[in-house]
């Protein structure tokens, strides 16, 4: 998933390509076609049993998703599936970390303070004008409600599932990804491809909409966030070390991941723990 | 107009901050919402100093989609201005052509900015485009200070701010540092993302993103032949599932001396481009016709000089 800078050998000559009106419309239609398949689906989907994964294969076409799978479905008992729409990294760390907040509101006032200090990040590292904290200011706003009460829990899910005001709370967690990458740069430009600055991959990968989190992203925001993620693989030559799963930050092993997140080629789900409950009362 | 939307709704209560942001014209731009409807705008732009645009003032429509930030908005000129075509959309890579170099946090006024740093670069064949000689371009500046918005009636020259030298400077500068910034990705990219999408969304099947690929790789093909050497890079990548994500570096604009002429957009290159091609094209079709009559006349001397009954079957 690391990104190469394309480069043509005349780039200086490239003249921009000639597209024809037809072209432009049958792009459009394309786009908008997937985007209702991607619609038919929730952003965030309601828990499910493990064993609906399991279903998805069958012996004969996919045999080593299906015995991964039901390996997986003996520590895992639930799995909530979220929307492939290229934000699915972001939104599974967004809605990890509300479960957990919704159940510890120590958790909760912590991660508010945070998110103030971010904003104010934001604007000393010069992100553009007011809007970036508009982004902000929505997503404090909707866990001052929920610390308040005003948005139950039901509530919680319906936004999360709202295209408008949940993509409006994802862009915060783009941003603060950018913001750790541009805090940090001396010690990631070595990871960015030749020929772009640290600030040129955050405006092309990071923050633009329904781009895909590589590894750099996936790293930044865990640690922008303050939370620990336990990555299931269900393909052993995606994960390092050939192991099953990849736990970021990858310092201490002996904590509990927070969240875990089953990773598909491409794409991210959430999963849970069959003992969640004991699990996440030992954390506490 | 509050009653009317929903304020709960995330681009809503944007469109309504940036309305509030931009309710004093200035010298350089203005933009408004309808009186009806908070996904059009109307805006006014100035033409900057020095350029085939000085003096002039253009007025145009904004098209907000429903996803607003998430998605940029369209632009639309309606002024006869010499650059890009009226009642079309612009192609810009800040504007709805280009969804993927798209920042949510860019505003309207990010955008108004870019169209006034994009209306001297050269327009290279985008769509939408026009490339007036500077003469008529002069001309039409002259007149559109005259211009009167049919729809809601406002006269390009008490539409904005008196001008100052000061103040133009200072957001003339804004205006090409932004236009330096973007950069021109063509349209595979989004084919492209299209598949990554569509690959995403079955991440265990691979059949339903080779159909949709396919199409996308011939509408590249077809327009090859008249485009350049760009575009048949662009191609490869296409094909090939492996190519990562693309990340064109946006060095080119910065490099640039002149960040306001593009060198994206290839001055006049795709002229020369096409004579290339014509140049071997043409002799390799004469060298095909001329085998093709040799054959024939060979064929009908064969005719002549053997059994002219059983020719017709060698």
């Amino acid at each position: 998933m690391a990104n190469e800078p394309q480069k043509s050998d005349d780039n200086g000559q490239a003249a921009e390509a000639v597209v024809t009106d037809d072209e432009i419309v049958l792009q459009d239609q394309q786009l908008k076609t997937i985007e209702d398949e991607q619609k038919s689906v929730p952003l965030v989907a309601t828990l499910a049993p493990f064993s609906i994964l399991c279903a998805e294969y069958d012996n004969e076409t996919s045999a080593a998703f299906l015995s991964k799978a039901t390996e997986l479905s003996e520590v895992y008992g639930e799995i909530r599936y979220i929307r492939g729409d290229g934000n699915c990294f972001y939104r599974a760390i967004l809605v990890g970390l509300i479960e957990i907040m919704l159940k510890d509101r120590a958790r909760l006032e912590k991660f508010i303070a945070s998110s103030r200090d971010w904003t104010r990040t934001l604007v000393e590292l010069g992100f553009p004008d007011w809007t970036c904290t508009d982004f902000c200011d929505f997503f404090i706003e909707f866990l001052e409600k929920i610390h308040s009460g005003v948005h139950t829990e039901e509530a919680v899910y319906t936004i999360l599932n709202d295209d408008g005001s949940a993509n409006y709370i994802l862009m915060f967690f783009r941003l603060i990804t950018s913001a750790f990458l541009k805090q940090n740069s001396e010690e990631y430009a070595p990871f960015i491809d030749e020929g772009m600055t640290v600030a040129q991959y955050c405006e092309q990968e990071i923050e633009p909409m329904w781009k895909d989190a590589d590894h750099l992203a996936i790293n930044s925001l865990i640690k922008a966030a303050g939370t620990r993620v336990r990555i299931e693989y269900m393909d052993r030559t995606a994960a390092p070390n050939g192991g099953w799963h990849y736990d970021i930050p990858s310092d201490d092993q002996q904590i509990a991941p927070e969240i875990t997140l089953l990773y598909r080629p491409g794409h991210y789900d959430v999963i849970y723990k069959k003992d969640s409950t004991e699990a996440s009362e030992i954390e506490n | 107009m509050s009653e009317q939307y929903n304020t709960k709704n995330a681009g809503v209560r944007r469109l309504m901050k940036e309305a509030m942001e931009l309710r004093q014209p200035t010298e350089m731009y203005h933009a408004q919402p309808m009186e009806d409807n908070l996904f059009e705008w109307h805006f006014t732009i100035r033409g900057t100093l020095g350029t085939d645009f000085e003096g002039g003032i253009y007025h145009g429509r904004i098209i907000f989609p429903a996803d607003y930030p998430m998605k940029p908005p369209n632009l639309i000129l309606l002024t006869p201005n010499g650059r890009f075509e009226l009642n079309k959309k612009v192609c810009l890579s800040i504007s709805g052509y280009h969804p993927e170099t798209w920042l949510p946090s860019w505003s309207i006024r990010t955008a108004l900015l870019a169209l006034i740093g994009f209306l001297p670069s050269t327009p290279g064949g985008a769509l939408g485009s026009l490339d007036y000689p500077p003469k008529e371009r002069q001309r039409l500046a002259k007149l559109s200070c005259e211009w009167k918005c049919k729809e809601c009636g406002c006269v390009m020259k008490t539409a904005l701010l008196p001008i100052t030298e000061d103040g133009q400077l200072k957001q003339t500068e804004e205006a090409k540092t932004l236009a330096a910034q973007l950069k021109f990705q063509d349209e595979s990219v989004v084919k492209k993302e299209v598949e990554a999408a569509n690959n995403q969304k079955n991440p265990t099947e691979t059949e339903p993103s080779e159909e949709t690929s396919s199409v996308p790789t011939e509408n590249v093909e077809e327009s090859e032949e008249d485009a350049d050497e760009r575009e048949e890079g662009t191609t490869v990548n296409v094909n090939s599932s492996e190519v990562p994500d693309v990340a064109q570096p946006a060095v080119q604009p910065i490099r640039d001396p002149q960040p306001l002429v593009f060198q994206h957009h290839a001055p006049r290159l795709a002229s020369t481009n096409f004579d290339y091609t014509l140049l071997y094209k043409i002799p390799v079709i004469a060298l095909c016709f001329a085998i093709f009559f040799t054959l024939l006349a060979r064929r009908f001397l064969v005719d002549n000089l053997t059994s002219p009954k059983d020719g017709s079957e060698l």
